[in-house]
């Protein structure tokens, strides 16, 4: 996707991988069996940790970087 | 000091008969008695008997764990406990073997299972260009193809499954009880020799749920921190394998004799002090777990005052990462690791061998790509079921797969020197 | 066995840099350091003719020359055709190595060439044809010719070729399997063993370098652009029915989420062996988003949110495959006025 030229955003709980390989753009995510989700929290605060997560990814995509860079994921 | 007198009872050939004896190795099985202990659990409903011998035109599909028979003849505690007798620390006293002989479950699992559960063939190859990889090929097998009874669920089953087995493997071994052994070898890491490095044998094993685990003194151990053994307590059954996932599996008997444990003891005394052995588990579900396991394997290593590692992985997947943690935890507490790696690399080698590695992996041995392909002919025996579980091709014909889908070959590799090389 | 010797101008002894653009020409006789060659080949293989041609003019117009070269070289029915040896001469180095894989495609003949490691050729061609690693210059010409002698005999005899280490060939980027005396553990051991000895040592496998990739400039104005949502989590609809494989899939797929503002559970499968399924299908939308994209559209925080997401199963992926088909989705959401995709990775 970079190689094409469109800024990526890559959410995934395996932030070393993903750094180690080159990924720019990188979000921390939950466990790889749900990244984008945090079943420990009632649904209505999982919604909300969600869109937090995705405000990050989409704060990421905003972020001028030079390399592989992690993005922390909200608590 | 723990010593362990392992005598050997090497089995060239098996047949059924009316009572179960060892001679001059041959094994003759009473067919019935096996039945009857099965049986005994009514988890499982049905079972029938197949032996298979290196070099048939014979192929075993669905197979599940593979045991090599130990019983303890003298001695504290027992073979396998936790399953067969109660958790007691093993490892010494007179164990016998059947040596080059394996009791195999092949069945399917009755409820369905998904995504990392499902399960997917590791096929057992008797002859032919398979042989060379598969786990098996070279062993007198006993295959005890089973029905599932009243198992309430999938866990059920193994459960059941595993302890017929184990009560099966002990059982042939019994026959051995009052001959004398062909070969009889002293296993005893005894006082340290002064001026040889202490070496330890790092060992991270699969668990990620249920058919994909691995057993400590019976109970499973995806709760546990890496732990110290002895390395007789591996000898004597102390770790079993439940893992039935692909070809990257680690079957019972290759934890009862792992060419790690092989090497380390033959050169024990020589030139180096085998320290002991580290068991973690692998596929931990985020990287902080990774890491913490990383770091405690590392610090038991530095506990046991290790100079030296030697390190082996089961499986495939994310657990490469756990594993190379650990590499890193090592090295970085100073004490220099050798590990043995399989590769990737694709149908033809020219992709990337590993799927994850760390600076600090200066010294890696390789057992192989497991991704080159390999032709297989038909058979004129098929067992454990028409098609494979995992792609739905029939099994009886030819076959076109990668390495990776033949029983437990990554150890099977390692064991017969495979690695990949430059071309 | 019959050979071909192709060689530049100079070692064919027309001249020197003047002399680069002259034209593709043959002699049925051995010219040059191909007197050596034919020395050590002895009467194991005769050189039946030599091919040579301008550097400068093969390097320039290469699309016209090479196989005006190629038809020179056919004439002479070769079993096994030798270039160079090209030392470091970077022009000399791509001649031979078009050379030679030209005859190994068209002609069905084995090639052997020599090179410095770091001719600029070696990485064009290294990974397609047989390279014998030599000095940087002519001084390194008698031990290169000893080893392409040899190479061009077991080539010709069609003799399977040992691993490039032993064989003294440059890696071609190939790893395959090969059986050795003593098992991994054993070999594991002994690096262990002479690193604590202080020992030289070698590991069997290096560890592989990641190409860089630069980032794209950010995107100036989130509200303006439109987001594509891409996978390797294997989520497809209910039913499968674009048949994705759960361990190395061959294809990639996309599909509609025009009209829906989550994914809802029970209309989505997850086809992928590497992780555990129930959180996902409980709720897909925590593998991909679409609920948390579509509120931040509605607030106006993102432009909009492409109405069809792109997936595969990245279980056991082949990196190249996945490189493949990462390269069709981005080619295809360019294609839609897509300013930046959100990836997720299990």
């Amino acid at each position: 996707m970079e190689r094409a030229g469109i800024p990526t955003a890559l959410i995934t709980s395996l932030s070393s991988v993903a750094l180690k390989v080159g990924a720019n753009r990188v979000v921390q995510g939950k466990r790889f069996s749900h990244p984008c989700g945090n079943p420990a929290l009632k649904p209505e605060d999982e919604k909300a940790w969600r869109l937090e997560l995705v405000r990050r990814a989409m704060q990421a995509l905003t972020t001028p970087v030079t390399g592989p860079t992690l993005f922390e994921a909200p608590v | 000091m723990m010593s362990l007198d392992l005598a050997s009872f090497p089995v060239h050939s098996a047949r059924f008969g009316s009572r179960t004896e060892y001679r001059d190795g041959r094994l003759t099985i009473d067919a019935e008695a096996v039945r009857r202990l099965v049986l005994s659990d009514p988890r499982i409903k049905d079972v029938r008997l197949e032996l298979v011998h290196p070099g048939e035109s014979a192929r075993v599909i669905r197979a599940l764990d593979a045991i090599e028979p130990l019983t303890k003849v003298k001695g504290p505690s027992g073979t396998f406990p936790g399953f067969n007798g109660p958790p007691r620390t093993c490892g010494s006293g007179l164990t016998h073997r059947l040596e080059g002989f394996t009791v195999i479950q092949v069945t399917e699992f009755p409820y369905p299972a998904s995504g990392v559960q499902a399960f997917e063939e590791g096929i057992i190859e008797m002859s032919g260009p398979g042989a060379a990889y598969s786990a098996c090929s070279d062993r007198v097998n006993l295959l005890l193809v089973l029905t599932p009874g009243a198992a309430s669920n999938n866990l059920e089953y193994d459960d059941a499954l595993r302890r017929a087995g184990l009560r099966v493997a002990d059982d042939l071994a019994k026959a051995t009880r009052d001959l004398s052994p062909p070969k009889k070898e002293t296993f005893d890491i005894g006082p340290e020799k002064p001026g040889l490095p202490r070496i330890v044998w790092v060992h991270l094993v699969r668990s990620q749920g249920p058919m994909i685990q691995t057993f400590l003194y019976g109970h499973e151990i995806s709760g546990s921190v890496p732990t110290v053994l002895h390395p007789n307590e591996m000898l004597d059954g102390a770790v079993v394998g439940a893992n039935y996932k692909i070809g990257s599996r680690t079957p019972t008997f290759r934890h009862t004799w792992h060419p790690s444990l092989e090497t380390l003891y033959r050169r024990h005394g020589k030139e180096l002090n085998f320290a002991g052995v580290i068991i973690a588990r692998g596929h931990h579900e985020n990287e902080f777990l990774k890491e913490r396991s990383g770091q405690i394997a590392a610090q038991l290593a530095v506990m046991l005052r290790a100079n030296g590692a030697l390190c082996t992985y089961e499986a495939t997947g994310n657990t490469h990462i756990d594993f190379m943690l650990i590499v890193k935890a090592l090295e970085q507490a100073g004490i220099p690791a050798g590990a043995v790696v399989h590769e990737y690399g694709g149908p033809e080698g020219k992709d990337i061998s590993l799927l994850d590695f760390v600076p600090e992996a200066v010294a890696l041995a390789s057992s192989g790509g497991i991704d080159r392909r390999l032709t297989l002919p038909p058979v004129a025996r098929l067992i454990g079921g028409t098609h494979l579980a995992h792609r739905g091709e029939p099994a009886l014909g030819e076959l076109n797969l990668p390495l990776q889908e033949l029983y437990a070959v990554t150890g099977e590799m390692n064991m017969r020197g495979y690695r990949a090389q430059e071309y | 066995m019959r050979i071909v010797h192709y060689m530049n101008q100079f070692f064919g002894g027309i001249g020197g840099e003047e002399k680069a653009d002259t034209r593709p020409q043959s002699k049925a006789e051995v010219i040059g350091p191909g007197r050596l060659l034919q020395q050590i080949l002895g009467r194991d293989a005769e050189i039946v003719g030599t091919v040579f041609c301008g550097d400068g003019l093969f390097a320039d117009r290469m699309e016209e020359t090479a196989p005006e070269v190629l038809g020179l070289i056919r004439q002479f029915k070769p079993d096994v055709v030798v270039a160079g040896p090209a030392f470091n001469a970077g022009r000399y180095g791509l001649a031979c190595g078009r050379v030679c894989t030209d005859v190994e495609r068209e002609l069905k003949v084995p090639a052997v060439t020599g090179m410095f490691p770091e001719n600029v050729a070696v990485p064009v061609y290294g990974r397609d044809i047989l390279v014998v690693p030599t000095a940087s210059s002519s001084l390194g010409m008698k031990e290169a010719m000893a080893a392409i002698a040899r190479l061009a005999l077991k080539i010709g005899r069609a003799e399977p070729l040992g691993p490039a280490a032993a064989e003294g060939y440059l890696p071609r980027g190939r790893r395959m399997n090969t059986r050795v005396e003593k098992p991994a553990s054993e070999r594991a051991l002994d690096l262990v063993l002479a690193r604590l000895a202080g020992k030289p040592f070698q590991t069997e496998v290096p560890l592989p370098q990641y190409e860089e990739v630069k980032p794209p400039a950010p995107v100036s104005d989130l509200t303006r652009v439109r987001l594509a949502l891409v996978s390797e989590c294997g989520l497809v609809p209910k039913g499968n029915p674009g048949r994705l494989e759960w361990v190395r899939a061959s294809k990639w797929l996309k599909y509609s989420i025009a009209g829906k503002d989550d994914l809802k559970q029970g209309e989505y499968e997850v086809i992928h062996s590497g992780y555990d399924a129930a959180f996902a299908l409980e709720d897909p939308d925590r593998l991909i988003p679409v609920d948390a994209v579509r509120e931040l559209v509605r607030r106006g925080e993102i432009g909009s949110l492409l109405d069809t997401y792109y997936i595969t199963c990245g279980n056991h992926g082949i990196l190249y495959q996945m490189a493949k088909y990462a390269k069709e989705m981005a080619e295809e959401i360019k294609a839609q006025d897509v300013g930046a995709v959100l990836l997720v990775a299990t």
